[in-house]
C-alpha cells in the first residue's frame, strides 16, 4: 500500500514538473519564437502569407519532431533549409546559375539547456487534430539501396532534397538526419499531402501508390546523422 | 519701362506648367494600353512561377535554378524560343499538371496538378509563351 502511494506521488510530481516546464517553454515560445514561427494554426492560408512568414510553421511541431533531436538542436542549431525560408528570398543570379545568397541568411538563436528542454516540451505539446492518422504508416524495413533509388531516380525527391552532402537539391529541407529529427507518421502524412500542413508550400503533392509512400517514409526514417559521419 | 502685368505673369506661368506636365506625360501615352494591362496580368502568375518553378528553372527562367546543379537532366530553358516553340500548348499543360513523365520527359519535373488549379496552369502556359516569346507547334 505504502509503495503504491509512493509511486502515485512520484508520478504526480513528475507530471506536475513536466507541466511546469512546458508552461515555461510556452512562454518562451510566445515571447521569442512567435514573431517568426506560427505556434497556432494560421487563419490566413494565402500564398501571400507563405511569402511573408519568416520561419517554418510550428503549430504542429508535436506531430513532426522527435523531442531528443529538438532539445539538442535548440542548443546547437544547424542549417536544415540550405536556402532558408523561403528559398526565393535567399537566392541570387550568378554567371553559373542561381546560387544561395548566404549573406541574407540569419543564424537561428541558441537556447540554454534548460530553455531548450522547456521549449521542446512546449513544442511537443502542439498536436492539432486531423493532420495525421496514426497507424497509417507501417514502418516496415526497406532496403536502403531500394529506398535511395525511389527517392532519387524513380520518384524525383532528390530534385529538391538532399539525403547527403551534395546529394540533392537545395530548395527543400535537407534530410540527412530525417530519422533523428522527424516522426514516421509525420513523414508519411506530409509526403501524402504537404499542402494540408502548409497551404501553397512549394513541394508537389504527388499521387504516390501506397507502397511507394510506405517505402519512401521508411527510407527517410532510416536516415541518421551517425550514418553521415560514417560516410555511408 | 512698363512693368509686367501680374495677371499676364501668372497666366504665362500656368501655361508653362501645363506644358511641362504634358511633356512629362508624353512618353506614357506611347505605351499601348494592352501592354500596360499585360504587365498587371503577369504579376499574379509571376508570383506562382517564382514560388514553384524558380527552384529548378531559375530566376532567369533559363533552367539554372539552385536545384539544377544536382540534376541528371537539366530543367527546361523557358527563354529558348526555338526549343519552347517546338512544344505544343497541350504538352506544356500536361507536363505541368501530370509531371515530366507524362510527356516522356524527366521524373524530376513533378506533377503540380494537385497544387495549382487548372486555371493557374493555363495561365502559366500563357506566361511561358510570354517568357519564350514564341508560339507552340500544333500537334
Amino acid at each position: 500500500m505504502k509503495i503504491g502511494y509512493f509511486y502515485f506521488l512520484s508520478l504526480f510530481f513528475y507530471l506536475a514538473a513536466n507541466r511546469l516546464i512546458a508552461d515555461d517553454g510556452m512562454q518562451i515560445l510566445q515571447a521569442q519564437c512567435s514573431s517568426c514561427h506560427a505556434i497556432t494554426k494560421p487563419t490566413d492560408n494565402s500564398l501571400e502569407r507563405l511569402w511573408t512568414r519568416k520561419g517554418p510553421d510550428l503549430y504542429y511541431a508535436g506531430l513532426k519532431f522527435q523531442k531528443k533531436w529538438l532539445v539538442k538542436w535548440l542548443q546547437q542549431p544547424t542549417i536544415i533549409r540550405p536556402a532558408g525560408e523561403f528559398y526565393f528570398k535567399h537566392i541570387k543570379k550568378t554567371p553559373n546559375g542561381d546560387e544561395i545568397d548566404s549573406s541574407s541568411l540569419s543564424p537561428h538563436p541558441k537556447l540554454s539547456p534548460n530553455e531548450a528542454e522547456s521549449v521542446a516540451n512546449a513544442l511537443m505539446s502542439l498536436k492539432p487534430e486531423g493532420l495525421i492518422i496514426p497507424g497509417k504508416f507501417k514502418n516496415e524495413p526497406v532496403n536502403p539501396s531500394i529506398g535511395a533509388m525511389f527517392f532519387g531516380k524513380l520518384r524525383g525527391c532528390s530534385a529538391c532534397h538532399a539525403t547527403k552532402e551534395g546529394g540533392g537539391g537545395l530548395s527543400g529541407p535537407e534530410l540527412y538526419d530525417a530519422g533523428d529529427r522527424l516522426q514516421g507518421d509525420f513523414i508519411y502524412s506530409f509526403i501524402e499531402d504537404p499542402q494540408k500542413f502548409e497551404p501553397h508550400i512549394w513541394m508537389p503533392k504527388l499521387e504516390l501508390a501506397e507502397a511507394d509512400l510506405q517505402r519512401l517514409s521508411s527510407y527517410l526514417l532510416s536516415l541518421h546523422r551517425s550514418q553521415q559521419k560514417e560516410g555511408k | 519701362m512698363r512693368g509686367l502685368d501680374p495677371i499676364d505673369f501668372f497666366t504665362k506661368q500656368i501655361q508653362r506648367s501645363l506644358l511641362f506636365v504634358l511633356v512629362l506625360l508624353l512618353p506614357t501615352s506611347f505605351i499601348p494600353p494592352v501592354a500596360r494591362a499585360d504587365d498587371a496580368k503577369w504579376t499574379k502568375i509571376e508570383k506562382l512561377y517564382n514560388t514553384y518553378c524558380v527552384q529548378c528553372h531559375g530566376i532567369e527562367r533559363n533552367g539554372t535554378g539552385i536545384n539544377s546543379k544536382f540534376m541528371t537532366v537539366q530543367p527546361r530553358d523557358h527563354t529558348d524560343p526555338k526549343e519552347m516553340g517546338k512544344i505544343p500548348d497541350e504538352e506544356i499543360i500536361k507536363a505541368i499538371t501530370y509531371g515530366g513523365i507524362s510527356v516522356q520527359k524527366s521524373i524530376l519535373m513533378p506533377a503540380w496538378g494537385k497544387v495549382l488549379t487548372q486555371q493557374e496552369i493555363y495561365e502559366l502556359k500563357d506566361y511561358l509563351r510570354h517568357v519564350c516569346n514564341c508560339g507552340g507547334e500544333s500537334k
